[in-house]
């Protein structure tokens, strides 16, 4: 059995601390805005379920069951997410990069 | 013009999901992207609470026409229904999650953008949620009332009237965490009064249904006197909580009708009615 290949990655960039704190930051952004069309799409289902003006309560136990198990998974995410954010802007703090903002 | 050059960079040398990213922010300060992300986790929520209240106004509407020939079958359902709503539980810790998170990242944003930069998006975010937060309590109240009139109509069937009341008190005491948790991000964003959505006049049907909750619960007989008034005096709670956010003073906000009268005390006449009349 062959094993697969893992490329022999070498990034011939240089990154200093405070661009690799923005990084970060960015990357947190974008997981919460990839969070936030997720969430949407949800209430967009409820909407689209749920608009007709005959709605049976299967419909609508169906849906709360759905949108349940979304903000469950959301929430451990977040929980995540904000552990991560409060480790990067922690980062700021000991390294002093608000300070060389200003400066510049 | 920094931050350009470090994503130019790395989409060149493979972050991947960067590159596609760049072009649209990657400009902006990382914090007010940050910002933004978090103005559409807001609205995001708004559009939740408000379609579940649209759809539960729809199906009460069709499912319980005027009249109790189907009550203990109605009760059932709506205790069904109360009990997959558990959601909104879930909905209040994420609440709390995002009010940290702009708790954390206020002190950069307010050093880097000017004050009409940091209103815009957050404070339209914020407003939706409180608006779609009330829209579900009044359905919420409305929904509870209803429950309480079928509940009252069965009768003293043991079960069904502990079911009923433990499902209410929940409820409420959700309720009262989702508003709370609402008011927080309102805050967060500086509209205290919220005049952009003129929150006295709107908050008016709110009050009235939990008005009209206290009186049928005030008179229920299906349950205990101790459960009784335990969701009496978590109605009585929420009253006076709506009751101290209004807006407080007419001559600051001369377009926002003014409270014609804070209850004193605010518990309920239900429980405490004959210490009242004394004083």
């Amino acid at each position: 059995m062959s094993l697969p290949n893992v490329p022999d990655i070498n990034p011939l960039i240089t990154l200093t601390r405070e661009k690799v704190f923005h990084l970060l930051l960015a990357s947190v952004a974008m997981e919460e805005m990839s969070m936030s069309h997720i969430l949407n799409a949800e209430g967009e289902k409820i909407q689209k379920i749920l608009a007709s003006d005959e709605v049976s309560l299967e419909d609508l136990l169906r849906v709360n069951q759905s949108v349940e198990r979304i903000m469950r998974t959301m929430m451990k995410n977040q929980m995540l997410l904000l552990c991560k954010l409060e480790d990067i802007l922690s980062l700021e703090q000991s390294l002093g990069f608000q300070e060389h903002h200003e400066e510049e | 013009m920094a931050f350009r050059n470090i994503m130019r960079k790395s989409s060149v040398m493979g972050f991947g999901p960067f590159a596609a990213w760049k072009r649209d922010c990657a400009d902006t300060d990382p914090f007010v992207l940050l910002q933004d992300s978090f103005a559409r986790h807001g609205m995001a929520y708004a559009n939740l609470v408000s379609a579940l209240a649209r759809g539960t106004e729809n199906w009460m509407e069709s499912c319980f026409p005027a009249g109790f020939s189907r009550a203990d079958h109605e009760a059932h359902e709506t205790l069904l229904l109360l009990g997959h709503t558990g959601w909104i539980g879930e909905l209040n810790r994420l609440l709390s999650i995002l009010v940290t998170k702009q708790n954390d990242i206020s002190p950069w944003i307010m050093k880097r953008v000017n004050e009409n930069e940091r209103l815009s998006c957050g404070s339209l975010a914020a407003s939706a949620l409180w608006d779609g937060c009330r829209m579900w309590a009044v359905v919420l109240c409305r929904l509870l009332f209803r429950l309480n009139t079928r509940l009252q109509k069965i009768g003293q069937e043991r079960e069904l009237g502990r079911q009923g009341f433990a499902v209410s008190l929940i409820t409420l005491q959700q309720l009262q965490e989702l508003l709370m948790n609402a008011r927080r991000l309102l805050l967060q964003h500086h509209i205290i009064h919220n005049t952009l959505f003129q929150d006295a006049k709107n908050q008016l049907p709110l009050i009235k249904e939990l008005k009209q909750l206290e009186k049928a619960w005030g008179s229920s007989t299906f349950c205990g006197e101790r459960e009784r008034n335990a969701v009496l005096l978590q109605i009585g709670q929420l009253e006076q909580w709506l009751h101290a956010v209004q807006p407080p003073l007419g001559s600051q906000c001369p377009h926002v009708e003014q409270p014609a009268s804070v209850q004193e005390p605010w518990l309920n006449k239900e429980i405490f009615g004959k210490k009242q009349k004394k004083d």
